[in-house]
């Protein structure tokens, strides 16, 4: 799993919790990398799941919900670090095909040997989408909070729902819906 | 408060050391970067190199077709391997009468050679079927293969390459390096391509040559025709069968065609490597002898005449000979055209018909200009 990663989930207990609980976290954990991370590293993502896990320990949110969190919060630095990927897109229906296509494209360039996820989009009906999520990694929830996001930086009343739909490989259909009043 | 600066220390030192992790990781990136690039760059290298050879071997290949002197396309052949095969000394030698040897200009640092002919047991036009591909000998100054290509002294290595036409050899390129291993498979095969080129040229050439040959041949006799004649005349003398028609009459034109065909074997055995003789027409055949004055013209004719006299002729059991007559006359003058040599030589010859046949007779001035003329040689 790529170091930055890791470093932007420190990043994110640092700043959601505090540095110590960082520390506490990096201590409890006995990492075979000492916790040492950097974005340009490669890193077992076993040491991902051990970090989400003690995590929920330490603080009592689940690890969906943590992940959901950790979504969010690579959604804002995405965002911020690769303003291209939205020129020109005015909706998060618009912009969430793109992941597939485009985004994974040019991040296949850059890492050829990165194991991504795949996204299937469809739109059942105008103003609605199904994605499937399809990935080795078990990080539905983080999908989760990634969508999530995009759809509140365009500030759209939409909401969404998962469903596991296969175990092998795993497989989550979301379901994001007009919001309902 | 202790625990807090425990704590920031951790993180201070797992920064640091995460930092050395990056710039490790940075370069080893960069060293794999740079080796690819190192890659890339002989690649493109390779791949420019490839070119030059692809644009020369087409340039050959035009420059080849263009050309049909041997001479002319074996210095071609040899500055064009100047440029893609790397060597110190070449040398091409084509067959001429079943052995080899050399032609073509010098070129750079050229075998040059004192014309010797060699022929090795390894290359015979008929022999066996030789390597489609280049032999090289590494060993050269020792190898007893190298030694009859007449291997220079600061040679290490030998390559021949085979000129092939359709089914033969027509002969073989020699390559010398200096360089102990200078001759690459590629190198050979690229030689080889190029010889490939120069075969077809120098093939083209031989069937010019013979072509030209041909239409300067008479047909029946295999002697220089007419034309050929006008083309070289430089004339000393005539020669005509006496009562040749009498031949063709009695004895039919077969035995006619047998006489001439007698005949112009008996002239050509007589002649010197430079001289020239030609059938002018019928039963007139005629003769340049360079470097010769009539005197000496005169007792080549009068040997002619005695071979011709004594040629003995078979039509149905009858035994018969011919006799020819010859009139003789030298170039009297810088500008001396071939066609008035030719006049003068014939007026000797009818003059010689006219005193009797079988003879030889010299041409001389009439009286009135004799003064006028110039000294016999």
């Amino acid at each position: 799993m790529k170091g930055m990663v890791f470093t932007e989930f420190m990043e994110l207990v640092d700043e959601k919790l505090s540095p110590e609980t960082t520390e506490r976290l990096l201590e409890m954990s006995d990492l075979p990398s000492g916790g040492i991370y950097t974005s340009v590293g490669n890193y077992d993502p076993q040491e991902m799941v051990t970090l989400v896990t003690n995590l929920s320990g330490m603080t009592g949110t689940s690890v969906p919900d943590l992940l959901k969190t950790f979504g969010r919060h690579l959604f804002k630095r995405f965002l911020a670090s690769f303003p291209e990927f939205f020129e020109g897109i005015n909706s998060s229906l618009e912009f969430l095909p793109h992941v597939d296509g485009y985004v994974h494209v040019e991040v296949r360039k850059l890492y050829p040997d990165a194991e991504l996820p795949t996204f299937t989009c469809e739109v059942p009906e105008p103003g609605s989408m199904t994605m499937t999520y399809e990935s080795k990694r078990h990080l539905a929830p983080l999908a989760e909070g990634l969508i999530l996001a995009c759809i509140d930086h365009y500030g759209e009343s939409l909401e969404v729902r998962s469903e596991t739909i296969a175990s092998d490989p795993p497989t989550t259909k979301f379901f994001i819906t007009p919001k309902q009043t | 408060m202790d625990d807090k600066v425990e704590l920031l220390q951790r993180r201070l030192e797992r920064e640091r050391l995460a930092r050395k992790q990056a710039e490790m990781i940075i370069e080893e990136k960069s060293r794999e970067l740079y080796y690819k690039n190192q890659e890339l760059e002989r690649a493109v290298k390779a791949e420019h190199l490839a070119r030059k050879e692809a644009d020369l071997l087409r340039q050959s290949l035009e420059a080849f077709t263009s050309k049909l002197d041997i001479d002319e396309i074996a210095s071609q052949l040899k500055s064009i391997l100047m440029q893609l095969v790397p060597h110190d000394h070449s040398a091409v030698y084509l067959f001429k009468g079943g052995v080899l040897a050399p032609c073509g200009q010098a070129q750079g640092s050229d075998k040059g050679g004192d014309g010797a002919t060699v022929c090795t047991p390894s290359l015979s036009p008929n022999g066996a079927r030789p390597s489609a591909r280049p032999i090289i000998i590494p060993n050269a100054q020792n190898d007893p293969q190298a030694k009859p290509w007449g291997v220079h002294p600061d040679s290490e290595t030998l390559m021949v390459v085979h000129l092939f036409a359709p089914g033969r050899v027509v002969g073989c390129l020699i390559l010398e390096s200096r360089q102990a291993d200078a001759f690459t498979p590629t190198a050979a095969r690229l030689a080889q391509a190029i010889a490939n080129e120069a075969s077809i040229a120098f093939e083209n050439s031989l069937l010019y040559r013979e072509v030209e040959r041909l239409s300067a041949l008479d047909a029946l006799t295999g002697i220089n025709n007419r034309r050929q004649f006008d083309l070289l005349a430089n004339v000393e003398f005539q020669m005509d069968l006496d009562h040749f028609k009498r031949v063709n009459d009695t004895h039919g034109h077969s035995v006619g065609d047998k006489v001439l065909v007698a005949v112009a074997d008996v002239c050509r055995r007589a002649l010197r490597t430079e001289d020239i003789l030609a059938r002018y027409g019928g039963e007139e055949f005629c003769f340049v002898l360079p470097q010769t004055d009539a005197k000496g013209a005169h007792a080549f004719a009068e040997r002619i005449r005695i071979a011709i006299e004594g040629l003995a002729f078979d039509s149905n059991g009858r035994a018969f000979s011919v006799t020819a007559s010859f009139g003789v006359s030298e170039r009297i003058a810088e500008d001396d055209s071939p066609g008035s040599i030719l006049e003068r030589s014939d007026q000797a010859l009818y003059e010689a018909k006219g005193g009797g046949r079988n003879r030889v007779v010299i041409w001389k001035p009439p009286e009135p200009q004799i003064e006028a003329l110039p000294q016999a040689k």
